[in-house]
């Protein structure tokens, strides 16, 4: 008595009808003499119908409304064709001017005006940048002054981001 | 309509919905099927141009399917929950598919979402777009032999992740 072969993905090209006639005798015979056969045969049609009758999914209401060729941008770089991607990039971006100018406004009118000249005299005087004080008292503003308006200036470079 | 070759409006309107079905089981949820479809649609202008008169849904699974593998690539996807490397254990016994879809859809299409892309593909195209194991070898470039041996494992570990969730 010979040894029967597990079972296999020929079963899969049987529920498709993808065997050629000599496939599908052996699985025939296969499915008539093995249980193991039989069982693995209905695990895997029921995946194939489970997923062949889920339900149709629709797009979103609104989607089509914006798909023509104009809509779609054809000729634009892709990221532009993302209305919710560029507002949520704009939206970031602005968050960043508003975190930096804000600062800005708040330090010592003094230190603002003398902008590099300043920096270099306290670093002259105060090696030690974590302790210098503004004549506020508030530790590292006046230092950081320069640094904030570069990297004001790099966030509002239009054509950086 | 020209000679049997469909305008990109007539694509757009009348398989529109198929595609963005097919987009949306490959993807697995709606934003990026959205974009996919998108792109799919430009290439479709552009294939027009040379398409050929045959399986137009067939023409445009393999389209969409192309975006899926180009944006797959381009990412490096977000890893997914790994399924078992080997499925064989006792499994409770087989409801009817009938039953099983209207309760478990959400659950159906979630176990799909995390099957390996290379599960996923041959799934979905054949029993979303029902595209033969000879259309899947060549939208994917793979031998008919590796289309059917992906198709039964993916179908074996779907079937493996649903019993786990529905014990």
């Amino acid at each position: 008595m010979s040894t029967l072969p597990e079972p296999d993905d020929r079963l899969s090209g049987y529920l498709d009808g993808e065997l050629d006639a000599g496939d599908r005798a052996a699985v025939d015979e296969l499915l008539a003499r093995s249980d193991a056969w039989r069982g693995a045969l209905a695990e895997v049609q029921w995946a194939r119908d489970a997923v062949r009758r889920l339900p149709w999914h629709e797009a979103p209401a609104g989607f089509w409304d914006d798909v023509t060729l104009e809509g779609l941008g054809a000729t634009a770089p892709h990221r532009w064709r993302h209305p919710f991607r560029v507002i949520a990039g704009a939206a970031a971006a602005a968050a960043v001017v508003v975190a930096l100018v804000v600062p800005l406004e708040d330090r010592d009118p003094a230190s603002t005006s003398s902008g590099g000249a300043s920096r270099a005299a306290t670093a002259t005087t105060s090696p030690d940048r974590n302790s210098v004080k503004s004549e506020s008292g508030t530790t590292g503003a006046t230092d950081d002054s320069g640094l904030l308006e570069d990297m004001l200036n790099v966030a509002l470079d239009p054509f950086d981001w | 309509m020209a000679d049997g070759v469909p305008t990109w409006e007539e694509v757009a309107r009348d398989h529109g919905r198929f595609l963005y079905n097919v987009a949306f089981r490959l993807a697995g949820n709606d934003v990026d099927a959205q974009d996919l479809v998108q792109e799919a649609l430009i290439r479709v202008r552009k294939g027009l141009e040379t398409y050929e008169p045959g399986s137009l849904e067939g023409w445009l699974a393999r389209i969409v399917t192309n975006v899926f593998l180009d944006e797959v690539r381009r990412r490096r996807r977000r890893p997914t929950e790994a399924f078992p490397s080997d499925p064989d254990y006792v499994l409770p016994p087989t409801p009817g598919a009938d039953e099983v879809t209207e309760a478990l859809s959400d659950e159906i299409q979630a176990a799909l979402a995390r099957l390996p892309d290379e599960f996923r593909v041959p799934v979905v195209l054949c029993d979303v777009a029902d595209l033969s194991y000879e259309q899947i070898s060549a939208a994917l470039g793979v031998p008919v032999g590796t289309v059917r041996s992906r198709l039964h494992r993916g179908r074996r570990l779907l079937r493996a992740a649903l019993s786990r969730e529905t014990a």
